[in-house]
């Protein structure tokens, strides 16, 4: 039986999982299975949702960006202290600003061939320090005549909340483009053998600089969001977002060597975050626990993929990324 | 590679190309002296121009700052020789083992009991992320999920109180002095030297060394590659624990954001220090070297008035900075 977590095959298991798991907390938490909690799990899940896509952007390319929480802070911060003035225009710069700098990492990294991971993590100390240069005391806050964002974002919508609603429209928008597009298929090739993509006539940098700039640009949108949702942000206030973001892609079977992860996957990979952090926050235990929880599954995840792998006859989807191996 | 090529010349002067003698010696000088220009540089240019740098006190307090994240950089600075870039998980593991350390010693047992515990559990956080690692896990994401459940598990266990320790077995160790130096800096020191020691003499060493060099080749004559890995994450860990103890005993207590930042410090550690990314450089004593100038830059824009946030700024845009040349000139030689 062909029973990998690395591939689309997977997708039955996935919903199989949710299912059990959804089933499980509605029958033993009280009060798990609410509109209430619908909402607020669909909620975080687009917020998720938005990083672990951009994450899984990069790690389809065959990389991975560290940097996104950063990212998200910076931006969100950028918007609410341009937005004192003009919030549009504050979104509009973050976003910009933010597109620009993923295009220059991908730039670098196409050009000099340095490991994603290494300059990732540079980024991530530097945009950290960005942050904290921007709001060195108090976190920027939403101005009270603009707290009205606040509310239509959280308004109930159906089965969610607006916010979910765009978030999820934007995660699926991004997922018709990966398989509908040309530029989507260019980033599986690339993924897939950067040599033979190059061979027929890929542009391997622009392909790096449309991933990395995609993952910040999403990273951006999800942190505006947030911040947008709880009238501020400070520079440290997202830092959950790498966990939360890695884990759901892998959990959705994103593969870190490249070439492989579907957008559904990864939501499905989010739900069940989602769905674990909602009952550990209805059961009263501590906020902790929902640190051993995200990184448990994420660990868990990592050894039956490559349990699996091993026994497929195969090396490790998730084992060595080529973003580890590239020489530095 | 410009060293073999100077070697080269060295052992053929009468090979007309060759550089002079003169010009040679200097080559050699620039060669050793490198690494510490910056370091020079800076010390020499905040003498000059910042007040109050030069100063005995000063010198002290830049030397015992750099001491922790060099000891710390100097262990995980083994995963990234064994080609394994570092573990994220430092932090988390470093608070751990303070927790465990200041409730063995608060808890009334004898002081050689407290260390040998914290050492043990330190190998054990050591082999487990080693060991998975090893099995042929991505280091970086594998690590990032460890250190989530570590610090979960720690919070959680503690229930986020602070632990204070009454009397304090280990205060002479991490605040004291020894003739007019700073004890942490003596053992940074001797971290230094036996580390420097043990990865360019010892058998162990130079096969860590070897295997992130080239895998393959360390695989075909027999050096147990896994093995290795897993050595480099415990000694990474037992810097941790050094660590550990070395701050419970400055600050008499645990808590649970004692370390906060501390992964993101050595990480800039090794980059600044210049230890190939890649694996198979043996120079332990270059994360030393990187802690020393990320705190002595820290240290002088602490004194010009800039806040935390613009020495955040500068470590990761010094770190990218490093990465990027070194990786050009590697290119440009090859």
């Amino acid at each position: 039986m062909k029973l990998t977590l690395g591939d689309g095959s997977g997708l039955a298991l996935r919903l199989l999982l949710s299912a059990i798991l959804i089933a499980v907390c509605s029958a033993t938490i009280e009060g798990f299975a609410t509109a209430a909690t619908l909402a607020s799990v669909i909620e975080n899940l687009a917020l998720v949702g938005l990083v672990a896509a951009g994450i899984m952007l990069t790690m389809v390319v065959g990389q991975l960006d560290l940097a996104v929480a950063s990212i998200a802070s910076v931006a969100a911060i950028v918007a609410l202290l341009i937005g004192t003035t003009s919030l549009v225009l504050g979104i509009a710069v973050a976003l910009i600003c933010a597109l620009l700098y993923g295009a220059v990492v991908g730039w670098v990294i196409a050009r000099t061939g340095v490991s994603s991971l290494v300059l990732t993590v540079c980024m991530l100390i530097g945009l950290r320090g960005l942050a904290l240069v921007l709001v060195p005391e108090r976190p920027a806050v939403l101005s009270d005549d603009l707290f009205w964002v606040s509310d239509a974002l959280v308004a109930s919508l159906g089965p969610t909340t607006l916010l979910g609603l765009i978030g999820l429209a934007l995660i699926l928008l991004l997922g018709l483009a990966m398989r509908g597009t040309r530029i989507g298929l260019m980033l599986y090739a690339v993924g897939g053998n950067a040599e033979r993509a190059r061979g027929s006539g890929v542009n391997t940098t622009t392909v790096y600089m449309v991933a990395f700039a995609g993952s910040a640009l999403l990273a951006a949108i999800a942190g505006i969001l947030a911040a947008l949702r709880s009238g501020s942000a400070s520079g440290t206030g997202m830092d959950s977002f790498l966990l939360a973001g890695v884990t759901a892609a892998v959990v959705g079977g994103v593969s870190l060597e490249g070439g492989r992860g579907s957008i559904v996957n990864v939501l499905l990979g989010g739900l069940i975050i989602r769905i674990i952090a909602a009952a550990v926050a209805l059961e009263g235990v501590p906020a902790s626990v929902e640190g051993i929880a995200v990184g448990g599954i994420l660990l868990a995840m990592l050894l039956v993929d490559h349990v699996l792998n091993r026994r497929a006859g195969r090396p490790s989807t998730l084992g060595r990324s080529k973003a580890v191996t590239a020489r530095a | 590679m410009a060293a073999p090529m100077l070697e080269h010349a060295r052992l053929r002067p009468e090979v007309s190309v060759a550089p002079s003698g003169v010009a040679l010696r200097t080559a050699s000088l620039v060669r050793i002296l490198g690494p510490f220009a910056p370091l020079l540089l800076l010390f020499i240019v905040a003498s000059v121009a910042v007040p109050g740098f030069f100063s005995r006190p000063n010198l002290i307090a830049v030397v015992q700052a750099s001491a922790l994240t060099g000891i710390a950089a100097m262990g995980a600075a083994a995963i990234t020789i064994v080609g394994r870039f570092v573990s994220l998980a430092i932090e988390q593991q470093t608070v751990t083992l303070a927790y465990l350390f200041a409730v063995m010693v608060t808890s009334g047992m004898p002081l050689a009991v407290a260390i040998l515990g914290t050492v043990a559990l330190a190998v054990v956080l050591g082999v487990i992320q080693g060991a998975l690692v090893a099995w042929g896990l991505n280091p970086i994401v594998t690590t990032l999920a460890f250190g989530s459940v570590l610090f979960g598990a720690v919070v959680w266990a503690s229930d986020n109180h602070t632990i204070t320790l009454r009397d304090n077995p280990v205060a002479w160790l991490g605040g004291g002095t020894t003739g007019g130096v700073p004890n942490q800096a003596i053992v940074f020191a001797i971290v230094l030297l036996v580390g420097t020691w043990f990865l360019a003499r010892t058998r162990l060493g130079r096969q860590l060394v070897l295997t992130g060099a080239n895998p393959r080749a360390a695989e075909l004559i027999g050096a147990p590659v896994r093995l290795l890995v897993i050595v480099a994450f415990v000694l990474a860990a037992l810097a941790s624990a050094l660590v550990a103890i070395l701050v419970v005993g400055q600050v008499s207590q645990a808590k649970s954001n004692m370390f906060e930042g501390f992964t993101i410090d050595v990480v800039a550690a090794i980059l600044v220090g210049g230890i190939a990314i890649g694996g198979g450089e043996g120079q332990l004593w270059r994360a030393g070297l990187g802690a020393l100038i990320l705190t002595m830059l820290s240290n002088v824009m602490l004194l010009l008035d800039l806040d935390a946030g613009f020495r955040l700024l500068l470590k990761g845009l010094l770190a990218a900075g490093v990465l990027l040349t070194m990786i050009s000139v590697r290119g440009r030689t090859r």
